[in-house]
C-alpha cells in the first residue's frame, strides 16, 4: 500500500478535514433547510450558525473542499513504486475526500457537545463575538416604581 | 521545496493575504511564518495543499458574504415597514 512519511500523511489529512470544514461552514450557512444537531438523537433542528448544526448542503460542501485537497495531494505525492497507478490515485482521493468529511463531521460533533451557542432571543439567530469570540450575556434587572 | 520556486510563492501568497486585507497583522505574521516553514519540506505538497486551503477557503468565504449581501439586500428593498 501507500507509504509516506507520517509527517506528510498528518499534513494531508489535517488539510483534508480542515478544508471539508471551512467548505462547509461557509457554504452550509446558505442552505435552505434548518440545520440538525449532530449530537442530538433525535436529530433535531436548530437555528442556523449553532455549533453542531449540519445541513446536507453543508456536508455536500465539506465532501468539495475535502475533494480538492485530497486531488492536489494525489496528483502531487510522490508514491511507492508498488502503487502509482492511476486507480490507486484515484482509489486514495477518494478515501481521502470521505476522511477529510469525517474529520469535520467530528469537529460539528465537538462543537455540539461542547461549544454554548447563543441564541438572541428577539430574532432567533446565533450571535457570535466577532472573532468567533462568545458574546457577553449580561443580565438585566428591571427596578420597579423608581424613576 | 527548492527556494528558487517556494520563495516567490510564499511572497505571493503573503502579498495576496496582505493585499486582500483578508487578516489581522498578527494573523499575517503567523501566516508567513507557516508558510515558510510549509516551503521547508523537500516535497512541493504541503505548501501546494496550503495554497489550495487558501485560495479554496477565500473563494468560499466570497461567496457566502456575496450571496448573504444579496439576500439582506433584496429583504431591505422589498420590506414595507
Amino acid at each position: 500500500m501507500l507509504r509516506l512519511s507520517s509527517l506528510i500523511s498528518l499534513s494531508r489529512r489535517n488539510y483534508a478535514a480542515v478544508a471539508a470544514d471551512t467548505f462547509s461552514s461557509e457554504l452550509g450557512i446558505l442552505s435552505k433547510t434548518r440545520p440538525r444537531l449532530i449530537t442530538s438523537l433525535t436529530l433535531r433542528e436548530v437555528p442556523p450558525g449553532t455549533n453542531g448544526g449540519v445541513t446536507a448542503t453543508g456536508l455536500a460542501a465539506g465532501l468539495l473542499g475535502s475533494f480538492t485537497v485530497a486531488l492536489t495531494s494525489a496528483a502531487l505525492l510522490p508514491f511507492c513504486a508498488d502503487s502509482s497507478g492511476l486507480r490507486d490515485r484515484a482509489l486514495w482521493t477518494g478515501a481521502m475526500t470521505i476522511w477529510g468529511l469525517v474529520g469535520s463531521a467530528l469537529d460539528s460533533v465537538l462543537g455540539g457537545l461542547l461549544q454554548a451557542s447563543v441564541v438572541d432571543k428577539r430574532s432567533g439567530k446565533v450571535v457570535e463575538g466577532s472573532g468567533g469570540r462568545k458574546v457577553r450575556i449580561i443580565f438585566i434587572f428591571l427596578t420597579l416604581g423608581q424613576n | 521545496m527548492k527556494p528558487i520556486i517556494s520563495v516567490p510563492v510564499v511572497v505571493a501568497l503573503v502579498y495576496r493575504a496582505w493585499s486582500h486585507k483578508s487578516l489581522t497583522p498578527l494573523g499575517l505574521g503567523v501566516a508567513a511564518v507557516t508558510a515558510v516553514v510549509h516551503a521547508l519540506h523537500p516535497w512541493s505538497t504541503p505548501l501546494a495543499l496550503l495554497a489550495v486551503f487558501y485560495f479554496g477557503g477565500s473563494r468560499v468565504t466570497k461567496v457566502r458574504t456575496t450571496y448573504l449581501e444579496a439576500a439582506d439586500r433584496g429583504l431591505q428593498d422589498t420590506s414595507i415597514h
